[in-house]
């Protein structure tokens, strides 16, 4: 491994001076604020087919030693931990950790462009784990582009919650096409998601709201959930608190416009 | 590019950004120019072989009669269209854009499968009215570890299966319900090393030196990401593609075109028993580089094969018939047979340049949608290596 360089970023340095018991700094994680999901196109981001995946390593908590050691190579056991949750675009994590302690028995996923921040998340869940024996071991973090790999992580129906919550808003609208909730993206939400499971949508950008809603209500197999149901959905009530993002715009007195939408299987089409 | 009217009696080429339609039956083809304003992309008949459908780089979905070349529609699109299919029923054009590289419609007409850059091939369902969009993926079908180029359906007695291939090198069969894969067929290789003199031990050296590179690239990837998770693929050196899967209407046999290779290798598809069996390796005499290839309804199938300069109006092309014999292969049509003139034609029609940049042509890379599609890979790899160092340092 090459020596790492003094810089305004030196994370391994500063990993190294820490030692590993402290909590991670998130300003040195801090990196460019907004990415081209779609320009991101890294070869190695992405298993190939979610069996792929070392779920072992992400969540050794819920895998014997055994399995741990077999790796990515490991056959799947049907009836074994998978992911229900997925935090897309998780940013620092603040959802994760939030969640984690509420479905202790659901593993979560975040998901997330940006390296550094990342890096970040994978670092603060593994220094919460030490701090708390036996817990937080449900959350943990990939770096990836959602928008092109979630198939390569998940199978059909497998997942339960998908939140969004506060994406990056691509005004312009030839940039609309970069939004993490569009019609193309909408069907491969509704095939990673049982019947019956939720789409979670937070935004402090008014236009963003109405264009995520209005996507979803157009989709067929996309329900929205009325207020009493909103009302009853411990995950729905956190959306404008737990994640980072939340907190800025409540700090700043900001608005927040929260959707929540349920995949549903309409009537087959008549034959 | 090639696609054959279903009605068995005409064959569209597509070579640059002009479209030619050969119609052997009155040995006539199209006068009409049939043109795009860039590279022509894909190329289609609908099933009941009355329209063609084409798309292109110039962002544009047209509409042809088939028997006449006359231009019925032209849809323009916000980026480069790289596939098109009609539905079913013939009411429907459906185009897709840049990532995409093939769109195919099963027969049955309710599955719509697409195959992309990043190697996915997803199934969807095709609902009657898809103008309103499609917002159902049955399936899945991962496994590619490049680009994906093709796919194509086979009607098995034992259900819908579907072929894909792919910048990898392999043919992969697909239950495209499920998602799972029931068999890979490796169609090419790496190119073996140049062996020069005494060149066993030569190529050992070279086979270790690149083994040494790969296990620093994946090394180095490692570092790169902490955790532990890692998925490399050694994409910058890849075997040549496969560049077209055609399916006859038995569902039982395909016949694959790979990328630099004169054959074309003709397949055995149990779709009950979930298999690829190599049957026969194909060469029919005058087509150097086959590129395309079609089945008609019945079971005749043809091939073009050639090479076009980027972008250019000319270049070679060759066009040849197969037809089954009794022993159950393949073998080139005679000349009497029915594609005869058509073959002709082509070939008038595409070498009356000069002999010279005939000449030239041959030289230039064998398909540009698919060198495009490499280059791109390239440069995804590279991309990752800038972004890995930065992300050390
Ligand atoms: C404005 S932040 C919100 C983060 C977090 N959800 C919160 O509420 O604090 C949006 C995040 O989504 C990430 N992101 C954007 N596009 C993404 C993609 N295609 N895949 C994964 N993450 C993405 C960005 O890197 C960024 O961290």
């Amino acid at each position: 491994m090459k020596k790492p360089k003094g810089g305004k970023l030196g994370i391994k340095e500063e990993r190294a001076a820490t030692a590993g018991r402290t909590h991670p700094k998130k300003r040195l994680y801090r990196s460019r604020a907004h990415s081209n999901p779609l320009s991101d196109m890294r070869a190695s981001d992405a298993p190939t087919t979610p069996a792929d995946v070392d779920w072992a390593a992400l969540y050794p908590a819920y895998f014997s030693s055994d399995e741990a050691a077999q790796g990515s190579s490991r056959a799947r056991q049907p009836g074994e931990p998978t992911v229900r949750f997925v935090d897309v675009g998780c940013g620092f994590g603040g959802l994760l950790v939030r969640l984690s302690p509420l479905f202790p028995d659901t593993l979560i996923l975040g998901m997330e462009l940006r390296d550094k921040v990342a890096l970040y998340v994978k670092e603060r869940v593994l220094a919460l784990r030490r701090e708390h024996a036996g817990q937080y071991g449900n959350v943990a973090c990939v770096r990836t582009n959602s928008q092109k790999y979630l198939p390569n992580f998940f199978r059909k129906g497998q997942l339960t919650k998908l939140f969004f919550l506060f994406p990056d808003p691509h005004f312009k609208v030839q940039n609309h096409r970069r939004r993490i909730i569009s019609p193309q993206l909408l069907a491969e939400y509704a095939y990673l998601l049982a019947p019956g499971g939720r789409v979670y949508t937070a935004t402090d950008v008014p236009e963003l709201g109405t264009w995520m809603a209005a996507r979803l209500d157009e989709h067929v197999l996309f329900r929205r959930l009325s207020e009493e149901e909103v009302a009853g959905d411990v995950a729905g009530g956190m959306l404008t608190s737990a994640t980072e993002e939340g907190m800025k715009v409540a700090r700043n007195e900001g608005q927040t416009f929260v959707a929540i939408y349920e995949r549903i299987q309409p009537v087959e089409e008549a034959a | 590019m090639e696609a054959h009217n279903p009605a068995g009696h005409a064959v569209a080429v597509a070579l640059g950004c002009c479209i030619q339609v050969f119609d052997c039956r009155s040995q006539h083809s199209s006068e009409a120019p049939m043109e795009h304003a860039a590279a022509v992309r894909d190329l289609t008949f609908d099933p009941a072989g009355r329209m063609l459908l084409s798309g292109g780089d110039d962002k544009c979905a047209r509409a042809w009669d088939a028997a006449t070349g006359s231009l019925l529609h032209t849809w323009e699109a916000p980026k480069k269209i790289s596939a098109v299919a009609f539905s079913g029923d013939s009411r429907v054009a459906l185009f897709a854009d840049n990532t995409i590289t093939a769109l195919v419609v099963a027969p049955g007409g309710r599955r719509l499968a697409s195959a992309d850059r990043d190697g996915k091939v997803r199934v969807s369902v095709l609902p009657r009215t898809p103008l309103l969009g499609v917002p159902e993926i049955q399936s899945f079908c991962l496994g590619h570890t490049a680009f994906a180029s093709c796919v194509a359906f086979a009607d098995c007695p034992a259900g819908l299966r579907m072929l894909s291939g792919s910048g990898d090198g392999t043919v992969r069969l697909w239950d495209p319900e499920s998602g799972s894969l029931l068999a890979t067929l490796a169609a090419s290789a790496l190119p073996a090393v140049p062996a020069a003199d005494g060149a066993g031990a030569a190529a050992a050296d070279q086979a270790a030196e690149d083994a040494a590179v790969d296990e620093e690239l994946l090394e180095k990837a490692a570092v790169a990401a902490p955790s532990g998770h890692l998925w490399l693929y050694p994409r910058e050196e890849l075997p040549p593609a496969v560049l077209c899967i055609a399916v006859a209407p038995d569902g039982r046999t395909a016949a694959i075109a790979v990328e630099g290779q004169p054959e074309l290798l003709v397949l055995d598809v149990d779709g009950a028993a979930g298999t690829l069996t190599l049957t026969q390796e194909l060469e029919l005499p005058g087509l150097t580089r086959p590129t395309a290839a079609a089945f008609d309804r019945d079971g005749r199938l043809w091939v073009v094969g050639g090479v076009a300069a980027e972008g250019a109006r000319a270049g070679v092309l060759q066009l040849r018939v197969a037809v089954r014999g009794s022993h159950g292969g393949f073998f080139a049509e005679g000349a009497g047979g029915l594609a005869a003139a058509a073959q002709a034609a082509v070939e008038a029609a595409y070498t009356g340049g000069s002999e010279e940049g005939a000449v030239a042509h041959t030289g230039a890379a064998p398909l540009q949608l698919n060198s495009q599609l490499k280059k791109r890979v390239f440069s995804e790899e590279l991309t990752a290596v800038r972004k890995r160092t930065r992300a050390e340092q």
